[in-house]
């Protein structure tokens, strides 16, 4: 599950060595020492991709953390994909079956999984029914409900059911002020984060770079304008090719529209077939599959772009705009999910509602090209002291620090 | 009496602040529905959605200072009322209830003399939260105003807003922790008060970094100065 990561050492070149320091006080300071995460899957996904890095940073920091995977046959995966879907708005029929079978993986869950830690991190709504061993065993651990998912505006029935259990929690934690709840226990914001130091974002060399516009035939000389995302309509690709369009009017310029999805999802096929169609004719529009595990070329990609953009309709919180944001690029994303708070208007990148809105920021910026610099430095500016690993891991550790103080609002540490 | 120049017993020691949000779950969609939320809100919600947005770039000054004006200006469109909120000179508050009591004032006065109110569409709420701040005490210690001096230029910028905004706003204190510690522990009247008349709010922490070290500097170059005169004639 975790191959060669880097050392929490490795991160100081980037954050500076106080930044990793401090890391080191804070987890001294904390009395709850054994830390154990429990999610439903140990790979794919953005849970399984940010526990494998924070776990082992964690226990760099000499405290006892574990990370524990609960099981789940087909017909549960199918049940949580439902509400997977609901819990993001999505009208689902959700039958008694369904919640019957949510019901018997979690008992079966209580009896295979150990429940080893001082405070444990529940993960999203798979394992979350696992609170009912809080009741059972009438223990002093601290309960947390980690919810990574967009549930501003749930399905009423599923969130109900369960809003049951994450009320049994100690606390709960959110990627999003908007994506808060009404709860009777206390909430707290973690944004997400990305790791420098992946094969996703770490620098690549100029060859690197080059190789990989080689491959997908893509003439370095020209402008490239990447959007890098799945085959999804509210990622916009068809939006994003009239802004190219009206772009090319006046500027020579490519597009690279990249992105997996198609393969396994019969409507990312469709958007696909549209997009292809769509472009048909033009040279200068590069459409690109990616495989699974592209990270190395996403991340050249989106070095080599002049300008990145991400015109999506509806985004959760929208990593991608963070890892172009860290590579110094300027972005020009729709005003959607957490793009907002990545994104301040003419500052960290430019926000658009429109077609011709995206047209015009992405002409300005090759126009101008001191503006998107600059641009592009603040945005890797705001990443570096706001969506990395290394504030991510802080994040935690003064949660697990604050546990001790709930409803205080000064604390000493 | 003159300042002490020399080394004090009752050193200097400055923190370093962390902030974690804890959601409330409180949103508005108008300004009705705001100001309902206003008057019951932690006080700690205020203090963050006033203060957090020294937090958000370090690198620039933010239009708005403060999350209510960002709000009520640019989503919900109220531009009148946001440049009003805006422009509340928190220098003048050292008590988050006063500061609760007037941007209610001025959010009633407004909606009593409007006939339509504006709403905004589902994800643009204004989503309240609460700032919670961790403080730790750092390495720096400072035993005479030149160790002040030299310390503020090495510490976290955190430090900064801890001691400038917490002391004075959230933890109710008369005045900013420096100016207080320099007329206090080194007889420094005319400095502590040079510092407290600085206005944090039309800087970055950098930026207020930089005038408190120059009006430290300049303090002790016009000190200088006058002693070498005085030895002169």
């Amino acid at each position: 599950m975790i191959t060669a990561l880097p050392s929490i050492r490795d991160y100081e070149p980037i954050v500076g060595k106080d930044c990793i320091d401090e890391l080191f006080y804070l987890a001294g300071r904390i009395q709850r020492r054994k830390i154990q995460h429990i999610n439903s899957t140990p790979v794919g996904g953005g849970v399984a991709e940010i526990l494998a890095r924070m776990v082992p940073l964690i226990r760099e920091l000499d405290l006892d953390a574990s990370w524990d995977v609960i099981k789940g046959g087909d017909d549960f995966f199918a049940v949580t994909k439902e509400f997977h879907n609901a819990l993001h708005g999505k009208t689902q029929l959700i039958t008694e079956e369904m919640y019957d079978i949510y019901e018997h993986y979690t008992n079966l869950n209580l009896e295979l999984t150990p429940l080893i830690g001082d405070v444990i991190f529940v993960h999203d709504p798979q394992p979350a029914g696992l609170i009912k061993a809080k009741l059972r065993d009438e223990d002093h651990r601290y309960w947390i409900w980690r919810c990574h998912i967009d549930v501003s505006n749930p399905d009423r029935q599923v969130w109900r059911f369960l809003k049951k259990y994450v009320e049994r929690y100690d606390s709960a934690i959110f990627s999003m002020p908007s994506f808060a709840q009404v709860l009777s226990i206390p909430q707290f914001l973690i944004a997400p984060s990305i790791d420098p130091l992946s094969k996703k974002n770490i620098e690549l060399s100029q060859e690197e770079i080059q190789g990989v516009l080689e491959r997908f035939q893509i003439d370095p000389e020209l402008p490239i304008v990447t959007q890098i995302s799945r085959f999804d309509r509210f990622k916009d690709p068809i939006g994003v090719i009239e802004a190219y369009k009206i772009v090319s009017r006046h500027i020579d310029c490519q597009l690279v529209l990249a992105g997996g999805g198609a393969s396994d999802d019969p409507e990312g096929a469709e958007v696909l077939s549209e997009v292809k169609a769509k472009s048909e004719g033009d040279k200068n529009i590069h459409i690109i599959e990616l495989a699974p595990n592209s990270d190395f070329e996403i991340n050249a990609l989106q070095r080599a772009s002049t300008v990145i953009i991400q015109k999506s309709l509806k985004e959760g919180f929208g990593l991608t705009v963070t890892e172009a944001l860290w590579k110094g690029k300027p972005v020009v994303a729709g005003a959607a999910g957490g793009i907002v708070t990545q994104i301040e208007n003419k500052i960290t990148g430019m926000l658009v509602s429109s077609v011709e809105g995206a047209a015009y920021k992405i002409e300005y910026l090759l126009n101008n090209p001191d503006f998107a610099e600059q641009l592009g430095e603040n945005g890797r500016q705001h990443v570096l002291h706001n969506f990395l690993i290394t504030r991510h891991v802080r994040d935690h550790l003064l949660l697990l620090l604050y546990l001790d103080h709930l409803n205080e609002t000064v604390v000493k540490i | 009496m003159q300042m002490n120049l020399g080394r004090t017993d009752k050193g200097f020691q400055f923190y370093k602040c962390y902030t974690i949000v804890e959601l409330t779950g409180d949103q508005a969609r108008d300004i009705k529905e705001f100001v309902e939320i206003l008057r019951y809100v932690d006080s700690a919600s205020i203090f963050g959605h006033t203060h957090r947005t020294f937090f958000k770039h370090h690198f620039a000054r933010d239009l708005y200072s403060n999350d209510f004006a960002y709000w009520i200006s640019e989503v919900l469109q109220e531009r009148r009322l946001g440049e009003r909120v805006a422009s509340i000179d928190l220098t003048r508050y050292q008590d988050i209830e006063q500061l609760r009591k007037d941007l209610i004032e001025i959010i009633e006065s407004y909606i009593a003399n409007q006939v339509q109110f504006r709403s905004v569409p589902r994800g643009e709420e204004f989503h309240f939260t609460k700032a919670i701040s961790l403080i730790q005490p750092t390495c720096y210690v400072a035993h005479s105003i030149h160790e002040f001096r030299d310390c503020l230029k090495l510490v976290d910028i955190s430090s900064l807003y801890y001691h400038f905004f917490e002391a004075d706003l959230r933890l109710k204190r008369p005045t900013n922790d420096f100016s207080f510690w320099i007329e206090d522990t080194l007889n420094g009247a005319e400095l502590a008060h040079k510092i407290q008349r600085i206005n944090p709010y039309m800087s970055t922490l950098e930026e207020l970094r930089e005038k408190i070290v120059r009006l430290v500097e300049a303090y002790l170059n016009s000190l200088a100065l006058a002693q070498f005169k005085q030895k002169k004639g």
